[in-house]
């Protein structure tokens, strides 16, 4: 994720199908989607604050806060290669117990340790490896494949 | 420290970090409802070194759900 710098203060999207009546606007005041995610792992649970995110293939969460929940990203020898802001980069790719959501818990998730912008207002992604699992992702996939 | 509700909380600061015991929390939603402030820092580096030191069920988040003025996300 990216963090930018707008020339302007609002995000407007339009969606058009071309029928005027059905025109909608959109405002993107937070700029974000974001959601509570829970993490339990071997010590501890943290609660975060993560963006829905589905470019992401992997949730992501701050390697402070996987060390924090009883985890040892420096330990783990497997690693998942990113693209960021400043270019490619190895992370660890660590199994978490239990990660629970949108009231959806699911168990042994592989999510990635890395830290997003201090300017963000999220602490991580919540990526398609999660959102797959949701009944309103499913059918929001099923209605757009028919575009894709 | 008495327990409140967590949007509470999140409203009485202004762009800082949190770091917040967990009381009670909407299972079915996943959402936490209230909790006990434990430290708040507009340095997120700090709000982590403090979350190190405590093993309770605890909620790291930011006091505000957007972006400052006039920055977004790019994927």
């Amino acid at each position: 994720m990216f963090i930018l710098r707008m020339v302007f203060q609002k995000v407007t999207l339009l969606l058009s199908n071309m029928d005027k009546q059905s025109l909608q606007k959109i405002i993107l005041r937070e700029g974000i989607v974001s959601v509570y995610v829970d993490f339990k792992g071997p010590i501890t649970s943290r609660t975060l604050k993560m963006a829905l995110d589905t470019g992401a293939t992997y949730t992501m969460i701050p390697l402070e806060i996987a060390q924090d929940i009883g985890y040892d990203p420096a330990s783990i020898k497997k690693r998942s290669e990113i693209s960021t802001a400043s270019g490619l980069i190895l992370v660890p790719l660590i199994t978490v117990s239990e990660v629970k959501a949108l009231g959806l818990g699911l168990r042994n998730i592989d999510v990635i340790c890395h830290s997003l912008p201090s300017e963000s207002p999220v602490e991580g992604l919540l990526g398609l490896n999660f959102l797959i699992h949701l009944p309103a992702f499913i059918e929001f996939y099923q209605k757009i494949h028919s575009h894709i | 420290m008495k327990s409140q509700k967590i949007e509470t909380i999140r409203k009485r600061y202004h762009r800082e970090w949190l770091l917040i015991a967990i009381d009670k929390m909407d299972e079915k939603r996943t959402i936490p409802l209230t909790g006990r402030l434990l430290a708040h820092t507009p340095h997120r580096d700090e709000i982590y070194t403090k979350s190190s030191r405590y093993r309770g069920h605890a909620l790291v988040v930011y006091s505000e759900d957007g972006f400052p003025k006039g920055y977004a996300a790019a994927f």
